[in-house]
């Protein structure tokens, strides 16, 4: 990492933090354009239970901003993204907490305003390219139908030209002859460009896209990143970016919130994310990327043991099994977000301890002391 | 596209071969002499050999079984000596009815299939879904004949709707005519709407749980467009590839609903043929409805290619 | 979405260790989950036994003719009547299921057992497979009633005869079946794992993939049982069937198309017979697509 620490926040007394929805509170955007509070999203199951896979999600999206959502597969920052068009099917799925987008609160609209947003204020960005777009219609149909499902009445040649207008935002070189095209003629980068000319060629006013590079090749990811980020900064769209990749989010983000297990457990700015990673967790997650320049370290820490099934998501904090800092009250009860900086929140039981140590050094006491037969007592030593 | 359509054309020429084969193999199984049962019991055994050698039957069974092949190939499908005519004329006689059924039968169980199959899909794991697949169960249960014969109980007896047997030419009197096909393509529709449903209800599962319609949702399209725009037409392949491949037991429900309505079709003409031994005619009509199947099925191949670029670009 | 949030009842100690009794109470669970399956198989267990023990319990007689009871409508000494003949519907209607029970069966099996063997060496041999695969194609382009029409006509009308006409023309159905459900396992890493190491082919065929492929095949054989009784049925409606005076369904529903307008029981028993078993043994295929069936269980 190249971001050296600017400014060192002290840890604020635990006494502000209210509970869940503390994130991002003192976040100094003037009302956000997205704004997710508390959100918990659960699915029916065979046998008719409901399952829930997000809960307690909460972070806002200000106007022009890049929000990075990271986390590890399975960790629900998919699901989450979905939920914000509600994009889940509506028989089996069950929203709760609040999601206000630009003054709406989306989890009451109606299906027809709801259709209304999506395409056309909320643009969508899905992971597989190759699979996002009907095989059967050509590229300019399916652009231009994604024009005209919102605007009726606007004239042929208009809706083309927004369309090629599109392609050429979205970096196709040859647009007109794109347009003609079926999919299977094309490569996975045309057609994610593809796909991120139909999310934006509305021009909405949030962009969400959901690892929208992980199928491509590594040099198409950098163009199409580039993409991206110009159509915040010439556009002033909002983005919410899905990834697993935190150079990815180095790159890319004005702010992060990063998810473990259905639960954001940390959301910072990125430089102070960088700078300070404050929850065990994005410690872990750090310490495991490889840095972007400056000497590699000979190896790159990991995170022990494996992301538990959410079935059996233990009681307290859910990080705990794998938590070199874990301690017996990290076990019980429920862990809030609490802020620990400027816009800085982490959901962490030993805040105050935990967000200064750093997380190789904590494993390493933590193995021995487990060898040694010891028990829980590596928060101390350190 | 005209390369797709010769590699079509091509790649259905063995099975030409093998049904043809499987024809011929069956007429000389039945081990009786033909040049005998021709000329009857009481002829000389010079007659017989007479007969023997203008039927070619002297000949070794390749060479027979070859210039029979290369006469079918020129549309000859046999002479049956019993009814002294040739096959195709008697097939030509008798096939507008039986075309007929069979035609409206697949039009009413289209009509009635796809969009019970595509509701079914769209609620599918509820109760109007379950209903769906129990009905097409049922219609799946009730074989032509049968439905032709309840048919027949309810609409032409009991509420005496519906003529219950005979047929009227099309130039004599259309609605006639349309009137006495009602029933029997209902009876034949039956099963193919068992079938039709289920693919269309399944090939739509598919589609609608793909990615490229999570895309048309994000893009705020309403549920119609998605349903028939989208997923239908990537779901349409294997609808008609089920209705290619079934269009041989339609044709064959046809036959046998003909002998419940008393219609003057090619069943009529296949019934007559078993009670008169008349292997040459039968035999026309199975290679007969064999060909029709293969060239149904060489369209439905078409069909897919005007659907699919992938499938019309793909030549080779 | 991932697959880690599905599928959390599925103990894996159990899967790893399946002794004879878990895998039993395996396939309890499952069809108790699966009501369609159950009822398929009570119901098809019902009037397998109501055709081929009451008959002989009861000490029934399908063939007497009797002149002074003909076209009765349903009585308490006839439940479903009597026909053109005096004879009584009930019994040929048991009877009639146990002839058209035991001609889908054996056809179910014969052409069972070649699907299955043709099936797995079309997909293991390419050429050979091709050549298998191009003669199923010429079966299938005659409907199923003509060509045991024709069958049955050379050959001589026989009980057999019709279950040889049936086995050969539902065969390719079958065999398609196994072909394509082998030809996915054969893509299988660890069935190319084993080409690699040299094990024979017989073996690889019938030890590994054949074991994969038995769930799709049961399925479609269920299907053959059914399309078997149909078509046998339809035969014998035209006179091209089981012979005459046999009771089959087919036969009886041909008896009864003259005396339609006068008795129409003689047409509605044995068709509803039919109709009942045929639906039976689809629900219980349908039943087991679901619980074996990978490919179409539902999500």
């Amino acid at each position: 990492m190249t971001a050296t620490p600017t400014i060192i926040e002290s840890v604020k007394p635990p006494t502000e933090a209210p509970a869940d929805t503390a994130n991002a509170a003192a976040h100094n955007a003037d009302s956000p354009l997205l704004e997710v509070e508390d959100l918990a999203v659960s699915f029916a199951t065979v046998d008719k239970k409901w399952k829930t896979t997000v809960e307690g999600v909460s972070f806002s999206v200000g106007q022009g901003e890049i929000l990075g959502i990271v986390g590890e597969s399975g960790c629900g920052k998919s699901v989450t993204s979905f939920s914000i068009p509600r994009l889940h099917d509506e028989r089996t799925t069950r929203y709760e907490g609040r999601i206000t987008f630009d003054g709406r609160d989306m989890l009451s609209l109606d299906q027809a305003s709801l259709r209304a947003l999506r395409g056309e204020d909320i643009g969508f960005i899905f992971q597989n390219p190759m699979s996002s777009l009907d095989p059967l219609m050509r590229i300019g149909r399916q652009l231009e139908e994604t024009v005209r499902v919102h605007h009726k009445n606007l004239a042929k040649g208009e809706v083309r030209s927004r369309c090629i207008d599109a392609l050429k935002e979205a970096g196709a070189d040859k647009p007109e002859l794109w347009m003609g095209k079926y999919p299977y003629q094309m490569s996975g980068g045309q057609l994610q460009r593809v796909v991120i000319a139909m999310a934006l060629v509305n021009k909405p006013k949030l962009l969400i896209a959901d690892e929208p590079t992980t199928a491509l090749d590594v040099t198409i990811q950098a163009q199409l990143l580039r993409v991206l980020r110009s159509l915040r900064d010439r556009l002033g769209m909002s983005i919410i970016l899905i990834t697993h990749d935190m150079g990815v989010v180095a790159q890319m983000c004005d702010r992060v919130a990063v998810m473990y297990l259905g639960q954001v457990v940390e959301t910072a700015p990125v430089r102070e994310l960088f700078a300070h990673p404050s929850h065990p967790y994005t410690k872990g997650l750090l310490s495991a990327t490889p840095p972007l320049s400056g000497p590699r370290p000979e190896r790159l820490a990991t995170i022990e043991g494996s992301v538990p099934q959410l079935s059996e998501v233990p009681d307290g904090c859910r990080f705990a099994s794998r938590c070199p800092f874990a301690t017996g009250e990290c076990r019980t009860g429920k862990v809030a977000m609490r802020q620990v900086g400027q816009a800085h929140s982490i959901r962490c039981a030993r805040f105050r301890e935990v967000h200064d140590l750093p997380f190789q050094a904590a494993q390493k006491k933590h193995d021995a002391a487990a060898a040694a037969g010891a028990d829980d007592s590596t928060g101390k030593e350190a | 596209m005209i390369r797709y359509i010769v590699k079509r054309l091509l790649s259905a020429i063995p099975i030409v071969l093998i049904v043809g084969i499987i024809a011929f193999s069956l007429s000389h199984l039945s081990g009786g002499d033909p040049a005998r049962v021709i000329v009857g019991n009481d002829a000389t055994e010079e007659q017989v050999e007479a007969v023997r050698q203008s039927m070619g039957l002297d000949q070794p069974v390749m060479a027979q079984l070859w210039t029979w092949f290369v006469n079918l190939l020129h549309g000859d499908l046999g002479y049956s000596y019993i009814m002294n005519m040739p096959v195709s004329e008697a097939i030509s006689s008798h096939i507008l009815p039986t075309l007929s059924i069979a035609v409206l039968g697949e039009i009413i169980a289209l009509l009635i299939a796809i969009p019970l199959g595509v509701y079914a899909a769209g609620r599918h794991g509820r109760a109007a879904d379950k209903a769906v697949l129990g009905f097409a169960t049922l219609t799946g249960s009730l074989p032509s004949f049968l439905s032709g014969l309840l048919l027949m109980i309810l609409f032409a007896m009991q509420w005496r709707l519906l003529p219950a047997s005979g047929y009227i030419s099309p130039s004599k009197d259309f609605g006639g005519y349309l009137e006495h096909l009602i029933l029997p393509s209902l009876a034949v529709a039956t099963l193919q709407i068992a079938v039709v449903t289920r693919m269309t209800r399944s090939s739509m599962i598919d589609q609608l749980g793909s990615a490229y319609i999570r895309t048309t949702e994000a893009k705020g399209l309403p549920a119609r467009g998605r349903l028939w725009r989208h997923a239908f037409k990537n779901a349409s392949i294997p609808i008609i590839t089920v209705v290619g491949q079934s269009f041989g037991e339609l044709i064959a429900g046809a036959i046998v609903v003909e002998t419940v309505f008393n219609v003057p079709g090619v069943g009529q003409l296949v019934v007559n043929s078993i009670l008169r031994r008349d292997y040459q005619m039968i035999q026309g009509v199975m290679i007969f409805v064999a060909f029709m199947f293969i060239i149904v099925n060489l369209l439905t191949d078409v069909l897919y290619a005007v659907i699919d670029p992938r499938i019309r670009e793909r030549s080779f | 979405m991932t697959a880690a949030t599905h599928n959390p009842s599925v103990p894996s100690a159990a899967a790893r260790h399946a002794s004879g009794s878990s895998r039993l109470r395996r396939a309890a669970r499952a069809l108790r989950r699966s009501p369609m399956t159950l009822w398929g198989l009570v119901l098809l267990l019902a009037i397998v036994i109501v055709c081929f023990v009451i008959p002989v319990a009861a000490h029934m007689d399908a063939y007497t003719t009797d002149t002074a009871q003909m076209l009765e409508s349903p009585s308490g000494a006839h439940p479903m009547g009597t026909d053109n003949l005096g004879r009584d519907i009930l019994t040929r209607v048991l009877l009639g299921g146990k002839s058209s029970l035991t001609v889908g069966f054996l056809t179910a099996v014969i052409s069972g057992f070649l699907g299955l063997v043709l099936g797995l060496y079309a997909a293991y041999y390419p050429k050979l497979g091709y050549v298998i695969m191009r003669l199923c194609d010429g079966v299938m382009a005659f409907p199923a009633i003509l060509f045991g029409i024709v069958f049955v006509e050379v050959l001589g009308q026989s009980t057999q005869s019709v279950v040889a006409a049936l086995s050969i023309v539902l065969t390719p159905y079958v065999a398609r079946v196994v072909r394509s459900s082998a030809m996915s396992t054969m893509n299988e890493n660890y069935v190319q794992v084993l080409i690699g190491l040299g094990a024979g082919g017989f073996r690889i065929l019938w030890r590994n993939i054949a074991l994969n492929v038995i769930a799709s095949w049961i399925v479609e054989v269920t299907f053959v049982f059914a399309d078997a009784i149909l078509v046998e049925a339809a035969m014998s409606f035209i006179g091209a069937g089981i012979p005459q005076p046999t009771p089959t369904w087919g036969n009886m529903l041909y008896d009864s198309r003259t005396y339609i307008y006068n008795a129409s029981w003689m047409t509605l028993f044995p068709g509803l017979a039919l109709a009942l078993t045929v639906f039976v043994i689809n629900m219980l295929g349908d039943g087991l697509r679901e619980t074996l069936d990978p490919k179409r269980r539902g999500q």
